[in-house]
């Protein structure tokens, strides 16, 4: 090995990899990055392809790395509103049948709601965020 | 500071380095719309928008833009997570100056997430443009006006 990362040839042509250099701004590698790595493309070759660019070995790691962050970061955020809303779904369900059953005990009848929208629409998200989650790649496999 | 009938040139947004781009249908109507946005919100603010000519120097301002991506997003993603995933992305930027000096840069992001049944995503990416526009534009003359303040 020659020490340097996965995804960058030690020296000469970067265009042997069939990787057409590209110019972009960092907010436009930031969406391609993003848009490559929803799509399943490899970190490696992601990198060979931005080396392939001019894109230095540091910016190019940074860049991947904060994509990455920002995946990981929404994917959370659809688990823990999914969650908070079966939650709510749940408690609201639980704090009726309760006060039903006291109105029921004291005047012989009470009604509750069953509130199954919010618990079914956040486990479908938390589903997806899970999921979203699990696919998102690793920097360093 | 008063910008009325003051020249402006604008140059058509480029899609060179666009991260993300439709592949399912034209792509005209949805730059038309961003330059649309862009240029309505400048005219109501009175600047005199103008083309540029080729081989003739930019009057005035010179607006610069390039699209970061024009993402339709997913219909059945927005009909079944809606606000959560698939929505219809169209983020832009750009710099202006005037003659040789940068007066500075603008970044912005039309975003819609809901519509009738997910709603069709050249509509929303249209719609989404469009608002990016008004935003470029928001962002241009607050600079504008920041500027002269100064």
């Amino acid at each position: 090995m020659n020490g340097m990362p996965p995804g960058y040839p030690p020296s000469g042509p970067q265009y042997g990899n069939g990787f057409y250099p590209q110019v972009r701004s960092r907010l436009q590698w930031q969406a391609y990055v993003r848009a490559r790595l929803d799509a399943g493309q490899p970190v490696v070759q992601m990198l060979a392809e931005m080396a392939a660019s001019g894109v230095s070995q540091p910016d190019a790691y940074g860049l991947v790395a904060e994509v990455i962050a920002a995946m990981r970061k929404r994917a959370l955020g659809i688990i823990g509103v999914g969650c908070i809303a079966v939650l709510v779904g749940l408690g609201v369900t639980v704090i009726t049948m309760q006060a039903a059953r006291d109105a029921a005990e004291g005047s012989g009848s009470g009604m509750y709601v069953v509130w199954w929208g919010p618990v079914v629409a956040g486990a479908i998200a938390a589903v997806y965020g899970l999921r979203a989650y699990l696919k998102i790649p690793s920097l360093h496999p | 500071m008063d910008l009325r009938g003051r020249p402006c040139t604008l140059y058509p947004i480029s899609a060179q380095g666009a991260g993300v781009m439709p592949t399912g249908f034209d792509f005209t109507p949805v730059a038309q719309a961003y330059m649309g946005g862009l240029v309505a919100d400048l005219s109501k603010a009175g600047l005199n928008v103008l083309m540029p000519v080729v081989g003739a120097p930019d009057q005035g301002l010179s607006i610069r833009g390039q699209i970061v991506r024009a993402d339709p997003g997913s219909r059945l993603m927005r009909y079944l997570f809606t606000w959560f995933a698939g929505a219809a992305v169209f983020e832009a930027e750009g710099q202006f100056g005037e003659g040789t000096v940068l007066l500075g840069s603008f970044h912005a992001k039309g975003t819609r997430r809901a519509g009738f049944g997910g709603g069709d995503s050249q509509k929303m990416l249209i719609d989404a443009a469009r608002l990016a526009g008004q935003q470029s534009a928001g962002q241009i003359l607050a600079a504008l006006l920041a500027t002269h303040q100064a």
